[in-house]
């Protein structure tokens, strides 16, 4: 009976062990909580297991503070980041509107900083945005930035509790182009935000311009004609010693990044949001295309 | 076999809490296969005198011996392995089937598997059980007076060289009682074990023991041969007790003393 | 319905994975509950406050206790794994008091008298008989972690709480759907099957 009982435990305890042992050499990949950070940290892990690497995912973490802060405990390996984020948000510096320069400022602080590599960055470009439906645009004249911040006094925004917030959302466009005093501001769950644009409740709304809903529903985004928003290109982060370990992270992960554009973007974004599709399925579409 | 001896010098035991001692200064000496029986009302401590000798309880003050060792410098277990202890609810193992039961201490002591069995047999054989018919039975399917004596078969196992008995044929009717103090007597008889007896009944008393020890309140009123007793009474309470000087009684205790103790 | 048939490979390969770290758990949570079960059986004035501390802990929302875990052993299998073995502790420490308790004293005078150890009456005695009351508790603990077991998907990807948190998340009610729907099933399982070994038990 007491042998019995103790070869149970052992057989019970055994995945225990093995996971443990499993743990040590899996890729941990995080995303954020939202659609575009799952489906890309889909195509990174995907690309990793098809280069034949164990993978663990650690999605749907949070923010940009947690994803973070899990990076920097050693609770994941690597997750995808945006320049722009990382620079505002990580860094609090002012917002730099040439990819190229962005990457670069950001690549240096971190590795100096944080011992956090950044790997080549995709040519997608997340940046913040305000759009509005066609309708709008022709009725009111407005096709760029500035303007908005002229006509706002006649349109409604509609928008997240983030946008009003952020150095780099209200506040930073007002501070910039000046103007920008709206009519009304609502704020809204992020996936109910441009049901108020469909429904005339607002005139213009935030966005962010790889949002999936651009493609479905035509909608049209206004030109950011004085460069004020940083640039958004999406990049691998790689915990240094997870890289040093595994230095082939950087080959695959290299190779699909430029593959990653607007346009691609977008429709993988729209096929999660609008479709309901699982951004595993999306992702591995997306990987299977030439 | 050598049967053991049993000495009680000075005993006094208190149960933590209580103010007045369960046992007070005991002593008495029990020896070479006898069967002593302690005779007594609930709460006279001859239940918890008993157990000071396989130490299931603690002395306050004196010493047990058994076979002039102090118990206290033995090994708890060990000492219980050696001593046989049978109690009035049996206390079978409802997990195990007869058969496993009264093996239990032989398992314990490490005999081989062949030395148990036929050991089971010998034993259910000689409390007038079939072993064929009782070795795999579960306790749940046997009737009071089976149970004591497959209580009794598992205490003796082990040839233990003394036997400690508390009370235990009270929850039987007359019959099976009657029936049972027959059978222990045959066996303390053969196995010449000595027996210390635990009974508030004075007819048993006078039906088992060699000697009486009658007690009170913690103490020994009188302890001695059951005619003896009946005869000389000490006090006015063992007087009372066992209906001494009434003739009645004497030709019924001698009358049932001798029935017990022929075929 | 729809997502559990055209995604039965994901569905059952993170079914797996709540089943592992429920398992898992449940065998460490036994091992320590059952000294502390048989504590409390032993020390009938401890008891109550061993008890009632574990149930204490007990009524702490899952996520709070989750978030303490995290800081602590970061995220993934760890933190939720200890949860789950931390909760579980109430249900199976006081089935296994009350398993013990159940004993008739008589049994366990006459182990004692015999000559058993305080080990061996546990072994021989009191465990076997204590089983069916046992598994009736492992059985109660088994289903309040598979439900537990789905914040997994919170702190880092363990379990169908994945689906469903990803769903949330993602604004997709098939996920959501398709994530509660196998964690019941798995509830309903596992229920029938523990009945079924208590019954064998019983007997």
């Amino acid at each position: 009976m007491i042998s019995r009982r103790r070869a149970l435990a052992l057989a019970a305890t055994a995945p225990l062990l093995t996971r443990c042992v499993f743990n040590r050499s899996a890729v941990r990949v995080g995303s954020k909580n939202f659609t575009e950070s799952f489906v890309i940290a889909e195509i990174y892990a995907q690309s990793l297991e098809a280069a034949g690497m164990p993978v663990e995912r650690l999605f749907n973490l949070g923010s940009t503070q947690i994803a973070m802060a899990a990076m920097r405990r050693g609770n994941i390996d690597l997750y995808p980041e945006y320049t722009g984020t990382a620079l505002i948000d990580v860094l609090h510096l002012p917002p730099i509107a040439n990819s190229r320069v962005a990457f670069e400022v950001v690549a240096r602080a971190f590795r100096q900083r944080y011992d956090i590599i950044w790997l080549n960055p995709s040519p997608m470009n997340d940046s913040q945005a305000l759009a509005t439906t066609r309708a709008v645009a022709s009725r009111y004249g407005v096709a760029t930035l500035s303007d908005c911040a002229r006509l706002a006094p006649r349109l409604r925004l509609a928008t997240i509790q983030e946008f009003l917030a952020r150095p780099d959302g209200l506040p930073g466009l007002k501070r910039f182009y000046g103007g920008f005093q709206f009519r009304e501001i609502r704020t809204y769950d992020i996936a109910l935000k441009y049901r108020a644009l469909l429904q005339s409740a607002a005139e213009v709304s935030s966005a962010f311009s790889t949002d999936g809903a651009i493609a479905t529903y035509d909608l049209f985004v206004l030109r950011d004609d004085r460069h004020f928003w940083s640039a958004y290109n999406v990049a691998p982060v790689v915990r240094a010693r997870a890289l040093a370990a595994r230095p082939k992270i950087a080959d695959v992960l290299n190779a699909v990044s430029p593959r990653i554009t607007d346009r691609a973007a977008q429709m993988m974004n729209a096929k999660v949001e609008h479709d309901q599709a699982d951004p595993a399925d999306v992702a591995a579409a997306f990987l299977r295309q030439r | 076999m050598n049967p053991a001896s049993i000495t009680f010098e000075g005993v006094t035991v208190r149960y933590p809490g209580v103010q007045r001692n369960a046992v007070t200064d005991i002593s008495l000496e029990v020896g070479g296969g006898e069967l002593v029986v302690l005779l007594g009302p609930s709460g006279c401590g001859k239940s918890t005198l008993l157990r000071t000798v396989n130490r299931l309880v603690a002395l306050q003050d004196g010493r047990v011996l058994v076979d002039a060792t102090d118990v206290a410098q033995l090994d708890a277990v060990e000492l219980r392995r050696s001593v046989g202890y049978v109690i009035q609810a049996v206390g079978l193992f409802a997990n195990m089937s007869v058969a496993q039961n009264i093996g239990v201490v032989p398992s314990l002591l490490r005999w081989s598997r062949g030395e148990i069995d036929a050991r089971v047999d010998e034993l259910l054989r000689l409390v007038g059980l079939d072993p064929a018919a009782y070795r795999n039975r579960r306790p749940s399917a046997l009737s009071g007076g089976e149970a004591q004596r497959i209580g009794v078969a598992r205490a003796i196992a082990a040839r233990p060289r003394a036997l400690l008995m508390d009370e235990p044929f009270g929850a039987v009717d007359v019959v099976v009682r009657t029936a049972l103090q027959r059978e222990l007597i045959r066996i303390v008889g053969e196995l010449r074990t000595t027996t210390i007896f635990v009974t508030h009944d004075v007819d048993e008393a006078f039906r088992l023991a060699d000697r009486i020890v009658v007690m009170r309140e913690g103490r020994i009123e009188q302890a001695g041969a059951p005619f003896d007793v009946f005869q000389a009474p000490a006090t006015p309470y063992v007087r009372q007790l066992v209906h001494a000087g009434d003739d009645v009684y004497r030709r019924y205790y001698m009358r049932t003393r001798e029935l017990l103790r022929t075929t | 319905m729809n997502y559990l048939a055209s995604h039965s490979w994901r569905v059952a390969a993170l079914a797996a994975g709540h089943i592992e770290l429920v398992a898992v758990a449940l065998v460490v949570a036994l091992a320590v509950a059952i000294p502390l079960g048989v504590l409390a059986a032993r020390r009938p004035r401890i008891a109550p406050w061993l008890l009632g501390t574990l149930g204490a802990i007990y009524t702490i929302p899952s996520l709070a206790l989750l978030a303490v875990f995290v800081e602590a052993f970061g995220l993934g299998f760890a933190p939720i794994f200890v949860a789950l073995v931390v909760y579980a502790q109430f249900m199976l420490a006081r089935s296994v008091a009350a398993g013990i308790a159940s004993i008739d004293r008589a049994q366990v005078d006459a182990a004692r008298g015999l000559g058993m150890s305080p080990a061996q009456v546990l072994y021989r005695v009191e465990f076997p008989q204590a089983l069916p009351v046992v598994i009736g508790g492992i059985r109660v603990a088994a289903i309040a972690m598979i439900a537990i077991a789905t914040l997994g998907g919170y702190v880092g990807g363990v379990g169908l709480g994945v689906l469903i948190f990803n769903g949330l998340t993602l604004h997709q009610n098939a996920m959501i759907v398709a994530g509660s729907i196998a964690a019941s099933g798995l509830a309903i399982a596992v229920d029938g099957l523990l009945r079924l070994t208590e019954r064998l038990f019983a007997n």
